[in-house]
């Protein structure tokens, strides 16, 4: 196995900066300021060497001289106007959160949802408030990154980061508007219910309910504790027809008691447009509630890990079209020279 | 410790006499007993770059005999007028460095 090279440290210098700025700037620029320092770093070498050191030495200290391949470049790159492309990439990020939340109003206004959320103009300012929000996080989250000089991609995850703890700290729970709806069929149910059993007409059994050992009714029981128990109510066969009739009287009866109270239940609640923290904080012990925050923050947590893909894929894709332009520019700039 | 208009004006007063390469004028500039590239040479050539980009020097790529063509810099006019702003602009803040740090005379007492 053929061993690698051993570079000395102006070429180990020479050689880490190269990397840094290959794809940075156009690729003679990138010659040119290698060629550059690659001078001054062989002249120093030599002047140090004059000097009586040993040659390893003189180039070991001309390159510490000379200072940090990771800084020099940031700072090469800065002089030389270098748009990160990472800042397209965030932008594109970003654009897309926005596409999604203004999604939500285009499907309601022009779809027909049938959530029927409301798109009022207060609506319309809040999302663009929260979009300016997200670029602001993700500006800042660029910004941290270069002022930092750290590698990109934690400037990927804190903007995602930043977007993340926005989204959910404002953003009202789309668990939630799904929760409103549900409730409000079920009020309307329930009122419906209320009507019907508040007539006291109930007829006597009906024939599909006769059997050849007697009549459906159902089971007598007391009165549920919670929503799951609604409507999970069995039947059996009683012997007679007045105890089937009577049996169907008292559970309209029960059914009316509990369709008022949880009636009651949904209109004392009237506030439902809330964040992931505030479903947490305020339906932690109820369990159709506290199912419904608990998926309310599955799914914060499942868009935060979205944001943070799309930041990452699209920073990719950033570098990409950086590459690309490049190599085309390159290109360009051959074409044109005397020599063709 | 030296401010990024400071060391834009050492490099320009630098170029003043004459166009020189990048090591040179980082000899220079220390040979005058200026610390700001004693740390890190490299330094020196985002400032350059920075300096050619605004318009302020201007670099010529020269042919050596058995060598690399060399980068060197030379001042152009809107170089030297920046210079000339800067020189300025030291000196009033010399000036007024200096009129606060002399001695001040004693009042004359009062009665």
């Amino acid at each position: 196995m053929a061993k690698k090279p051993v570079l000395n440290p102006i070429e180990q210098f020479l050689a880490l900066s190269e990397k840094r700025l290959r794809g940075r700037l156009e690729p003679d620029k990138v010659a040119t300021t290698l060629m550059e320092a690659r001078e001054h770093l062989t002249y120093r070498a030599e002047e140090l060497m004059e000097a009586g050191q040993a040659p390893d030495a003189a180039m070991a200290m001309a390159a510490e001289t000379f200072g940090q391949p990771r800084k020099w470049t940031r700072e090469i790159l800065l002089s030389e106007n270098y748009k990160p492309y990472l800042q397209i990439a965030n932008g594109i990020s970003v654009a897309a959160c926005a596409y999604i939340l203004v999604l939500k109003p285009l499907w309601t206004l022009f779809l027909k949802s049938p959530s029927g959320g409301e798109v009022t103009p207060g609506y319309l300012i809040f999302s663009a408030v929260l979009t300016a929000l997200l670029h602001l996080a993700a500006g800042l989250g660029a910004l941290i990154a270069r002022r930092c000089a750290v590698k990109p991609i934690l400037g990927i995850i804190v903007a995602g980061a930043l977007m993340f703890c926005i989204g959910l700290g404002f953003m009202t729970n789309p668990v939630m508007s799904q929760a409103q709806k549900s409730l409000r069929d079920d009020a309307t149910l329930l009122q419906q219910g209320i009507r019907a059993y508040s007539s006291k007409t109930l007829p006597n059994v009906p024939a599909a309910l006769k059997m050849p050992e007697g009549f459906v009714a159902p089971i007598a029981r007391k009165r549920v504790s919670s929503l799951e128990d609604v409507g999970s109510g069995s039947t059996e066969i009683v012997a007679t027809e007045e105890m089937a009739a009577s049996r169907w009287r008292d559970y309209g009866a029960l059914r009316l008691a509990e369709c008022r109270e949880e009636l009651g239940q949904i209109k004392r609640l009237s506030d439902w447009r809330l964040s992931t923290p505030q479903l947490l904080l305020r339906f932690g012990a109820n369990n159709f509630n506290a199912a419904a925050a608990l998926l309310g923050t599955v799914l914060a947590l499942l868009h935060g890990v979205f944001c943070l893909m799309l930041c990452g894929v699209s920073a990719q894709f950033g570098r990409f079209i950086h590459r690309v332009h490049m190599a085309w520019l390159s290109q360009d700039k051959i074409r044109r020279s005397p020599i063709n | 410790m030296a401010f990024r208009s400071d060391l834009d004006a050492l490099v320009l007063s630098v170029l003043q006499a004459e166009s020189l390469h990048g090591y040179e004028i980082a000899k220079r500039i220390n040979a005058k007993g200026e610390t700001a590239f004693h740390a890190k040479e490299g330094q020196l050539y985002p400032i350059l770059h920075r300096l050619e980009n605004e318009g302020k020097i201007q670099a010529d790529w020269i042919p050596q005999e058995g060598k690399p063509a060399r980068k060197v810099y030379r001042l152009t006019e809107t170089g030297k007028g920046e210079l000339e702003k800067l020189v300025e602009s030291w000196r009033e803040f010399s000036l007024a460095v200096d009129s606060l740090l002399a001695p001040t005379k004693p009042e004359a007492s009062r009665g």
